[in-house]
């Protein structure tokens, strides 16, 4: 005989993971979905292929960009741009948001010019950039990092200046230094809310650095993308599309991927 | 004032609003005394105590600590708070490290304090790479508890630390209180809602009035040990019980009284 609760159990194992195979199966089938609509689309005359071109037709395209290896170095290209640009940004803002979240008069001093700039559409400040900086790299830099500068700014303010007030008082009763106080208390109490703020600095990044490619480089992802619409080549700019769609997705999930496991206690908590 | 322990003279603290939440507090607490401050919620007896660690400010009157005027938190005053507020990012044993190192105690000897500071509080010292979300309500609080005690501090304020606990639990913290008040004659004042908690483990009761005042002081006569399963049936404990929950009472209707004249 065997026990039921053993029978059961050997039912669980036999049932389980297959259920959880199908389930993981669901984007693929999902994404495939998609690409055969987009085909049919095409091929039913919906869309002129001139407008829409087909899925095949943009993968010939982009082995194409590939093969005269103008492809990988937009990308690569781009992506230097976008991390610089990141870098400052970001580095930046974070001091910042220290100092505002922390300090009355710092906050006093600063918080109404950036609450003045804050609304201002970054893509809207290409023209001055330009005009600052004619529109060679520094140009693009200066773009790129104010962008990201405020979401990350905005972010890393609100965490530093909510760290919960018995936190703060346990720190205090054990007669903590205030550098202790900011680097162990503070700061990791901050870090899910910058972590949130980087990453929407990530997707900042790339928005303004399609924007600014669009004049002064020959190289990167913007620049092709209108060198496409220019010569009218719908497969070359869904190539684009696409690469840049790879790109964004690769650096968002690289960084939230390496940086969850710092701030997987604030979901633990919940 | 210079005696040692803790003095409170002619104590107020207003919130905005001008709403006095204590209202000419005067009461002295000798160095080595264990007090049980007891009232219901909205008494004011969380201020009290954050008084006493230093985190309000008085509108009037002070608390002396050792004859000097208390300004600010300080390492003499430990504090256990309501929840427990262990830093989730760090392990159990970051979390004792952190007033180890404001103490600035050397990182060699960290170690070996947090894991005498574990057993001192009845835990095990594998727990120390363990992070709080991990442990059970009880086992965080006993880890708050030695957080609070690796200043050394001379007064250990508790405020209502076992009231989110179940009964068993929170008798064995209990048991724990009073072991190291026994071992360490830290003084200590422990605010409650609970007349049976306050009976078990203090040797003073201060009763607080919902107006913000002391009710009464009342001396706990029953004798030490006091087995959770047996204090109930010791002589003296039926009155004193009785007096407490008066005391609680009586000035509720007072409250009532004046609120319907006004």
């Amino acid at each position: 005989m065997v026990p039921a609760t053993l029978a059961i159990r050997q039912l669980g194992v036999a049932t389980v993971p297959k259920r959880l195979n199908l389930f993981a199966l669901i984007p693929v089938f999902s994404l495939a979905g998609v690409v055969v609509a987009w085909d049919l689309l095409v091929h039913l005359h919906i869309f002129s292929p001139s407008l829409l071109p087909t899925p095949g037709a943009v993968v010939e395209a982009a082995a194409e960009m590939n093969r005269q290896g103008t492809l990988l170095g937009d990308a690569t290209a781009s992506f230097r741009r976008a991390l610089s640009g990141f870098v400052v940004g970001s580095a930046a803002a974070i001091v910042v948001g220290a100092l505002t979240g922390r300090s009355r008069i710092a906050r006093a001093l600063l918080e109404p010019t950036i609450q003045v700039i804050r609304p201002i559409p970054a893509i809207a400040l290409v023209p001055l950039a330009i005009l600052w900086f004619g529109i060679g790299e520094e140009s693009k830099l200066f773009l790129t990092s104010l962008g990201v500068f405020f979401p990350v700014w905005v972010n890393t303010h609100v965490g530093i200046s909510s760290t919960r007030e018995d936190y703060l008082r346990v720190a205090a009763c054990a007669g903590a230094p205030r550098h202790q106080v900011f680097t162990s208390v503070i700061l990791p109490a901050a870090l899910p809310f910058i972590l949130t703020g980087l990453r929407q600095g990530i997707a900042m990044s790339l928005i303004l650095i399609v924007a600014s490619e669009q004049a002064g480089v020959t190289e990167g992802l913007g620049f092709r993308l209108d060198q496409a619409r220019l010569f009218s080549q719908p497969d070359r700019l869904f190539a684009c599309l696409l690469a840049l769609g790879i790109v964004g997705a690769l650096a968002d999930q690289l960084f939230h991927r390496s940086t969850s496991r710092f701030v997987r206690w604030s979901r633990e908590q919940a | 004032m210079i005696a040692a322990g803790i003095g409170i003279a002619d104590l107020t603290v207003e919130y905005s609003g001008s709403q006095k939440v204590l209202d000419g507090i005067d009461l002295t607490i000798d160095a080595g005394a264990f007090v049980a401050v007891l009232g219901p919620s909205g008494c004011g007896k969380s201020t009290l105590l954050n008084t006493i660690a230093g985190f309000v400010r008085p509108t009037g009157g002070h608390v002396y600590f050792n004859g000097a005027v208390v300004s600010g938190p300080s390492r003499e005053r430990g504090v256990v708070f309501q929840r427990d507020v262990l830093f989730p990012w760090a392990s159990v044993g970051a979390n004792i490290a952190f007033a180890l190192r404001a103490a600035k105690v050397p990182r060699a000897q960290r170690k070996m304090r947090i894991d005498t500071l574990l057993k001192a509080v009845g835990l095990p010292t594998e727990i120390t790479s363990r992070r709080p979300h991990e442990l059970s309500g009880g086992m965080r609080q006993r880890v708050g508890i030695a957080r609070a005690l690796a200043n050394n501090p001379q007064v250990l304020l508790m405020d209502e630390p076992f009231g989110a606990l179940d009964a068993l639990t929170r008798t064995q913290m209990q048991d724990l209180v009073i072991d190291l008040w026994e071992q360490t004659g830290t003084t200590i004042i422990f605010i409650t809602h609970d007349v049976d908690e306050a009976i078990r483990i203090a040797s003073a009761v201060v009763v607080m009035g919902v107006g913000g005042s002391i009710a009464g002081i009342i001396e706990n006569p029953l004798p030490r040990p006091r087995p959770a399963d047996r204090v109930a049936e010791f002589d003296g404990y039926a009155p004193l019980r009785r007096q407490l929950h008066d005391l609680l009472r009586s000035d509720q209707h007072l409250e009532e009284a004046t609120g319907e004249h006004t």
